[in-house]
């Protein structure tokens, strides 16, 4: 132990050069009035949600790379490759949100208290300043991995920023570096996020807290002085505990959400082609929803006006409220705006959220994105993103040849209302297609837009039906088959009807209805698709045109309609975890 | 009264205390391992396997020393594939036996670029470093100068008319004994 005397000789020595007593005296023994309280926490926690948001920000800055060919590429790296990485950028993005929810909280519990009112003006501006920082990092934060929801909703903003009047064209120019959206556009946003607003935030942020520290606290307007002083503590220990006690609970609450949902998604790198519903953070929601009910002049004036109004109420909320009166009924007015305001944010928010989950077309189009950004971050795990980055991941898609080919040459015939042949699509050749077909086979699903017409929907039993099923799956070469069942199913084809119209030796042409031997394999649609007319299948009646592909593009399109058949076989990722 | 008051003040800092160490635990130990995630990891990854540099007729026996770039079909770096990346250069001689050697252009010293001594004859300087002035024989063995070592040997084979090398960016740190297998 080190001696009483020793201890004072070192506070002495130390005193001397810093002065530090003075400093520890105003952090620590300050007398709080009316004593600690978990109302006083809200500040102290905002605090810690900013250090924490530095600290993983530094963190994720180590690994990323702000230009469009790179931005995805090395976010996807962070996510799926680097230890932990999916973990450190999930608390990043839920550390905005928690800051999100904090400073309302802290913004509240200041309203409630008046703590805005003289001779604190100043510093509630400064806060006012604080919270026009935190959106500006969210905003710029959101665009970063370059990812589809990141591009399109930042599109978003910028096309509002574009519809100030007068200057909005330079305006836009300069918030996206030149004429369009590219690396310059990211260069900027990074820069913003990562320099200039943190150095503008601790400019400000110390104000704050300097003239928190001057000020006091403000003590409950409904205690009598007497009361307040009587019950007054000091910061050190009451109030650091309960300081403590709440940021170990925000603290817990961020990893929580980060640990259990596995981080936060990544999407399909931005994709300027693609058809993607863009949505932005959810504390933008509600502006997001109120430019749902207007249009034409009144979207600028609501998308540019209301969050400067907003904005300015705010700002000057300590000059609306001067009365001297300092209890809670003597400011009513100003308290119900606030209220308003808040219920208003909420209420926005969640008819924003729940108009996306009632809309089935919606919930699609994210499932189709969600499938995309499984396949691009696959692809970017197993091969690394080529040069091009971005989108350009996709080519390394084994199937990637094929779905070009398809797209251009088979896809109008075979997807879609204007098709002209029987749908194609994912499930093609699976169990449940082959069933359906055997229902109905002259639906317009299958033969119903050709002039292929006289199969008889299968009526058999549902035992033998599935025996029959497996057996015509077990020809296309599928490697999960039941053979007992196919085997059965394959008596059950030559004892009924099926064998009166279609042989299966492959060799045979067919006359009533195709050979069906090797239906489905890759064999038989490399011949199929090289040769539709073989008298083996339809023969004259046949309308599906030669495309003149080569055998290699021929294989590239078999092996992709193979791939439909195991939809369920789609992307598990390797993140770490 | 004042004693329980003290104990519960006692309690509140060592609570605070404890709060704050684990809030910085829980948090320290994957930033770290995610800070020190590319300790020991190969981030750069050029492939193995020979490459195509030239042809065998462009180096003679004892003749100048020839240079050639390194290009490899594909490297992974981080998240890119790169493909035709120039990895760096290899500097060809061929003995009056016929035997190929082909050195790093990579200096063992400290990575500066060797280069060729224009001025030099035979066994005298053929090669240099310009940046400490280390100097190598046609052999690539070290003459003087603070490089450790002669120059490094890349694995060489030649086949069908073409030259192979076998790139390495690790190269300077392999050692002398390791060359010679």
């Amino acid at each position: 132990m080190i001696s009483q005397e020793k201890k004072q000789k070192i506070s002495d020595w130390w005193e001397l050069r810093t002065g530090y007593r003075q400093l520890h005296a105003l952090f620590f023994h300050e007398p709080i009035l009316g004593g600690s309280s978990y109302a006083y926490v809200f500040g102290h926690v905002l605090l810690f949600v900013v250090i924490f948001q530095a600290m993983t920000g530094i963190l994720l800055a180590l690994f990323y790379s702000p230009s469009t060919s790179a931005a995805w590429a090395s976010v996807a790296y962070i996510q799926d490759k680097v230890t932990l990485g999916w973990f450190i950028r999930g608390l990043h993005s839920n550390g905005a949100s928690a800051a999100m929810i904090v400073v309302a909280m802290h913004m509240v519990q200041t309203a409630i208290y008046g703590a805005y009112r003289k001779p604190r003006e100043v510093n509630w501006m400064l806060g006012v300043i604080l919270l026009v920082l935190i959106l500006a990092f969210a905003q710029t934060g959101y665009l970063l991995p370059w990812d589809q929801t990141g591009y399109w909703s930042t599109g978003i903003v910028i096309g509002l920023i574009e519809s100030v009047p007068l200057f909005g064209d330079s305006l836009k120019e300069a918030v996206q570096g030149g004429n369009t959206y590219g690396n310059l556009t990211l260069t900027r946003f990074f820069a913003i996020h990562v320099l200039i607003l943190p150095v503008l935030f601790v400019a400000v942020l110390l104000g704050h807290i300097a003239l928190t520290r001057k000020h006091r606290t403000t003590p409950p307007s409904w205690k009598s002085p007497e009361k307040l002083a009587r019950l007054a503590e000091p910061f050190w220990p009451s109030q650091v505990f309960k300081n403590m006690v709440a940021i170990a609970f925000t603290f817990i609450l961020i990893v929580a959400a980060t640990w259990m949902k596995h981080g936060i998604e990544l999407y399909a790198p931005a994709d300027p082609a693609s058809f993607f519903d863009a949505r932005p953070e959810w504390y933008f929601r509600p502006l997001f929803q109120v430019l749902k009910y207007v249009d034409g002049i009144w979207e600028v004036i609501v998308s540019l006006l209301l969050p400067l109004a907003v904005i300015a109420i705010l700002f000057a909320t300590p000059f609306l409220d001067h009365n001297v009166e300092k209890s809670l009924r003597a400011r009513w007015k100003i308290l119900t705006v606030f209220m308003m305001g808040l219920v208003a944010f909420v209420g926005l928010l969640v008819v924003s959220f729940y108009d996306d989950r009632v809309n089935e077309s919606f919930q699609r189009r994210m499932q189709i994105a969600e499938k995309q950004a499984d396949d691009a971050r696959k692809f970017a795990y197993t091969y690394g993103v080529p040069d091009a980055g971005g989108v350009s991941v996709f080519t390394l898609d084994p199937l990637y040849e094929g779905k070009q080919i398809w797209r251009k040459h088979c896809k109008s015939c075979h997807v879609g209302t204007e098709r002209q042949g029987p749908e194609i699509i994912m499930g093609y050749n699976s169990r449940a297609w082959i069933r359906d077909f055997l229902l109905r086979p002259n639906h317009d699903r299958f033969f119903g837009l050709t002039s292929i017409k006289g199969m008889d929907p299968v009526e058999m039993n549902e035992h033998s039906l599935e025996s029959v099923i497996e057996f015509i799956y077990r020809e296309t070469g599928a490697h999960d088959v039941n053979d007992k069942l196919a085997t059965m199913g394959e008596r059950y084809f030559d004892d009924e009807n099926c064998s009166n119209c279609h042989s299966r030796d492959w060799e045979t042409e067919g006359e009533e209805g195709p050979n069906l031997g090797k239906r489905g394999s890759v064999e038989m649609l490399i011949e199929f698709i090289m040769n539709p007319s073989h008298p083996r299948w339809f023969g004259e009646k046949n309308e599906m045109p030669t495309n003149d592909l080569s055998l290699k593009e021929t294989k590239a399109v078999v092996h992709y309609l193979m791939s439909l058949q195991h939809p369920e076989d789609s992307f598990h990722h390797h993140g770490d975890r | 009264m004042s004693e329980t008051k003290m104990t519960r003040r006692g309690a509140m800092k060592v609570i605070s205390g404890l709060l704050g160490l684990g809030v910085a635990a829980i948090s320290g130990v994957p930033f770290l391992r995610f800070l020190l995630f590319p300790v020991g990891v190969k981030t750069v990854d050029s492939g193995k396997g020979f490459v195509d540099i030239a042809a065998s007729t462009m180096v003679s026996r004892n003749a100048k020393p020839v240079y050639t770039e390194i290009i490899v079909p594909r490297v992974r770096d981080a998240w890119n594939t790169k493909t035709n990346v120039l990895l760096g250069g290899t500097w060809l001689v061929r003995n009056n036996r016929g035997a190929l050697s082909a050195f790093s252009s990579v200096c063992p010293h400290l990575g500066c670029s060797i280069q060729r001594n224009k001025e030099s004859v035979n066994d005298s300087v053929t090669f240099f470093c310009p940046c400490h002035s280390s100097a190598f024989s046609r052999n690539g063995e070290r003459l003087s100068g603070p490089s450790p070592r002669g120059l490094d040997l890349l694995p060489v084979i030649e086949k069908n008319g073409r030259i192979l090398v076998q790139w390495s960016n690790t190269v300077s740190s392999v050692n002398e004994n390791d060359q010679a297998s």
